[in-house]
């Protein structure tokens, strides 16, 4: 899948992910080319009926909060194909898992073109890490499971206990599938977003959950349903899926939302004449930056997201804006009752007690940490220094500016501003005299 | 139904379902009896599920609901007798504090729903054994199709019973009622119908047996935590929309609770003006936010409305450009695109005569927030310093010379004044 994309040496996980996926392929056209009367084989209606489900699926896949892919439906009609057998209306569906896997292939490449088609984006990473994880579970169900164990024949209790064999046999298959994507598509993304991996996959959890247990499921019931209903099955089975993608997808775009209102308190600064334009947004930007870089999990960067974007909002009751709407230039006094009015605005909230909490600490001194005066959480430390370093730069981040700024704040490291912090900017800013700068792509704001 | 008067209209409509529903047991039970009963056992253990599983979405009142799936399943499976019984269980189980007469009344609701729903499946060419059918096109018309109509059927019971209790006990109009029950419910109804049918296909046709309530619940159970989610999510909006309200208030400490009170005001002008739920709540956010524009006003000018002092042409002039600035500033949040014309337009609604341009939903909106912003800072603020009136004079001074729709709006005031005070007394 992600063949045709080049990637740096030193992204491992990418790299494996892209050759297991070549590997696939190529073994699977060995495989059919070195037998070709075993090609379809009678099997084309329902190879072409999953297959529909499969380019659906991967159009209609959903970006969870945070910016990470999941297209269960795709997921869950190729794990229909892995487990089906008997199929009324129809041969029995004994293709071997190389045209299966192939079919796959080619499903989840025309879903692709067709998300290009109309303008959505495509993400070869995530359709590595699903592709090669289906594989493998095409592969294990065509060697485990029981030709023919879960139809619909005797009646009783007896002839349900291969039945039931079968049935947990393609929910643990199912599982195995679900959580190796989930892992893959972890690390790729840690990669990516130079994250670690342990909170990527804590990360991916979130969310992905409730479509894992909808995938899980709608194996063994197209398993179940094919030999009574047939091709038919395929929709009914995908229904709970596309039930939970939809509730998924409406928590995602509350995230959305959410993240607009945010933003829009944020503006009443800026439109009051108490900030400059954007500060707001450019020390959120930064602070995700810095945070993702020291590794915070997806939580701690949206309440340091949200934060970053109002630590300002306590401005608006100022009876006379602050020269360049910079807190730094503020009196001390006048500092601690922007933090404060800010705090209770946004604790009027009820929902953002943790937000509250951050805006409120924006001042503290990073040598009461040091001298254990005071717990300052990490996001605080972060959101001081970079506040300082927007003040510091105005927004003009060229060169000279940068490195003024990261000198200025420089000579208060140890006593204002915690130097890890300071050091991870300097990185991230393409300063640090540490690892070579190198650009962290920001992930989807969702 | 539990804050519900106990009128006599009430009364009387529990005691006719109560017959009606002891009827058609009896008759279900002398055509069809009752067979499959470890089936029955097994879905009312299923149901006992039901109150944990279920799951209100308040925004569009989706209920998710295990029990509805349930109950469903049960008017194909154990026929009209069995759904009664399953139904009776499910509304027995409910764990609401509900007072004794209205759980009698739920029970007798959600098992007459039951009878109706297996009699019209029997009726419309339901498989009584469903074990048998093999097929798209049998499963189709032997199950699918008539569990659809059953289904309907249970619906429209069910929409029908609660509109006259709705009647009965706050006079709601009937009609209304049935229209918009129907809509916000047609939804859920259809979700239901494709799960039971999975859960019925599985169990009998497909003889996976009892263990289908098993397989189906996993997805079932994610769903419900999907929908929590975003049930959440909702409500946290609607609370980061109060940091917008405490900003104002920040800003213009002599406007609190200010927001709070025309917003309360507005929604019940717009229901007594029979504007649809999805419009109330419109006019309420718009009441809630007209004045947010203000954040972007100095300081000084802001508090000095507080004063009985004089402004300068330049001042005023500033100061009331402040729905423009709401605009502006709320202007890009897309799910406030319903609310926008009453934040922006409410000013302009107060003029005698004023044009107001804009769709016709949302001059209404800019009148009734106008009016009731107007009201509230005569009464309880005080307009630009002034002193605190009675509400008549007030009242008299916006009917004089408004329009035809500016009656209206006013109309709607003081019934609305009205209803509150009603509310406060009883709560």
């Amino acid at each position: 899948m992600s063949s045709s994309e080049a990637y740096p040496s030193r992204m491992p996980w990418t790299t494996m992910v892209a050759g297991l996926a070549v590997l696939i392929v190529v073994a699977s056209v060995g495989r059919l080319l070195a037998r070709p009367e075993e090609l379809v084989h009678g099997h084309g209606p329902t190879l072409l009926a999953f297959a529909v489900a499969i380019i659906a699926g991967e159009t209609l896949r959903a970006t969870l909060p945070g910016g990470r892919i999941s297209a269960p439906i795709s997921m869950a009609a190729t794990l229909g194909m892995a487990f089906a057998w008997e199929v009324d209306g129809q041969p029995d569906f004994d293709a071997i898992p190389a045209l299966q896997v192939l079919t796959v292939a080619i499903a989840m490449l025309l879903g692709a073109m067709v998300r290009r088609a109309i303008g959505l984006d495509v993400s070869p990473r995530s359709m590595g890490a699903r592709f090669v994880s289906l594989s493998f579970a095409v592969w294990i169900a065509y060697q485990l499971l029981p030709l023919g164990a879960v139809s619909p024949g005797g009646s009783g209790v007896a002839s349900r206990v291969p039945m039931l064999l079968s049935v947990l046999t393609m929910i643990a298959v199912g599982t195995m599938a679900a959580l190796v994507t989930m892992v893959l598509n972890a690390a790729l993304r840690a990669e990516q977003f130079r994250t670690k991996v342990t909170t990527a996959i804590r990360d991916e959890s979130w969310g992905g959950l409730p479509l894992v247990m909808a995938i899980v499921a709608s194996g063994p019931f197209t398993a179940l349903l094919t030999p009574v209903l047939g091709l038919a099955t395929i929709p009914f089975t995908l229904f709970p899926v596309i039930l939970t993608l939809i509730a998924v997808r409406r928590v995602a775009a509350n995230r959305v939302t959410y993240r607009e209102i945010i933003s829009t308190l944020s503006r009443m600064t800026e439109r009051g004449g108490y900030t400059s334009v954007d500060h707001a947004e450019r020390v959120a930007g930064l602070a995700v930056r810095v945070g993702r870089f020291l590794g915070l999990p997806e939580r701690s960067i949206t309440d340091l997201e949200y934060a970053a974007l109002l630590h300002d909002i306590g401005q608006i009751a100022l009876r006379e804006p602050i020269p360049g709407g910079a807190t730094l230039r503020a009196a001390p006094a006048d500092q601690r009752h922007i933090a404060r009015d800010g705090a209770l605005i946004v604790r009027n909230t009820a929902v953002l007690g943790r937000v509250a909490e951050l805006i409120e600490g924006q001042n503290a001194l990073y040598r009461d940490v040091r001298e254990g005066k005071a717990e300052v959480p990490i996001e605080c430390r972060i959101l001081k220094v970079v506040n300082a370093f927007d003040d510091l730069t105005g927004g003009q981040q060229t060169r000279v500016s940068t490195e003024e700024a990261l000198e200025r704040i420089n000579l208060g490291l140890g006593y204002e501003y915690d130097p890890d912090v300071v050091d991870a900017l300097a990185v991230v800013m393409g300063a640090g005299r540490g690892p070579a700068p190198v650009l962290v792509p920001r992930p989807p704001n969702v | 139904m539990s804050s519900a008067p106990h009128g006599s209209g009430i009364g009387r409509l529990i005691t006719a379902l109560t017959l009606f529903w002891l009827l058609a047991l009896g008759v279900s039970w002398r055509i069809w009896g009752v067979e499959h009963w470890q089936v029955v056992g097994t879905l009312a253990a299923m149901a006992a599920l039901g109150w944990w599983l279920g799951t209100r979405d308040v925004e569009t009142r989706v209920y998710l609901s295990f029990s509805s799936i349930i109950l469903l399943a049960a008017t194909t499976m154990v026929g009209p007798v069995g759904a009664a019984i399953v139904g009776l269980i499910i509304a027995t189980l409910q764990p609401e504090r509900v007072p004794f007469s209205a759980r009698v009344f739920n029970a007798a609701v959600t098992s007459t729903i039951g009878i109706i729903g297996g009699t019209t499946f029997l009726l419309t060419g339901g498989a009584a054994d469903l074990s048998t059918l093999r097929g798209a096109g049998p499963i189709a018309m032997g199950l699918f199709v008539p569990m659809l109509l059953g289904n309907v059927a249970m619906a429209l019971t069910n929409v029908v019973l609660v509109a006259l209790v709705m009647r009965a006990a706050q006079r709601v109009p009937f009609g209304m009622n049935v229209v918009r029950l129907l809509a916000t419910t047609a939804p859920a109804y259809a979700g239901y119908a494709m799960i039971a049918f999975l859960l019925v296909v599985l169990w009998r046709p497909a003889a996976f047996g009892p263990l289908s309530v098993l397989l189906i619940l996993a997805p079932i159970i994610g769903a419900r935590w999907a929908y929590l989610q975003y049930d959440e999510g909702r409500k946290a909006q609607r609370r980061a929309l109060n940091a917008l309200v405490s900003a104002i208030e920040i800003k213009a400490p002599h406007l609190a609770g200010h927001s709070q009170r025309v917003a309360e005001l507005s929604a019940h002008m717009a229901e007594a003006l029979g504007m649809r739920p999805h419009e109330v709540a419109d006019v309420r956010t718009a009441a809630m936010l007209h004045d947010v524009g203000l954040v972007t006003l100095p300081t000084p000018l802001v508090r000095k409305t507080a004063e009985a002092a004089e402004f300068s042409p330049e001042e005023l002039r500033l100061f009331e450009s402040y729905p423009g600035r709401s605009l502006e500033l709320v202007g890009g949040l897309h799910f406030l695109s319903g609310a926008l014309e009453g934040i922006a337009r409410h000013r302009d609604a107060l003029h005698a005569g004023a044009e107001i341009r804009g769709s016709r939903g949302g001059t209404l909106m800019a009148h009734i927030v106008g009016v009731a912003d107007e009201f509230d800072l005569s009464t309880q603020v005080g307009a630009l310093g002034a002193p605190r009136l009675p509400p008549e004079p007030v009242i008299a001074r916006l009917r004089s010379g408004g329009d035809a729709e500016r009656q209206k709006v006013v109309d709607a005031l003081v019934g609305a004044l009205e209803r509150l005070d009603t509310e406060e007394v009883t709560s």
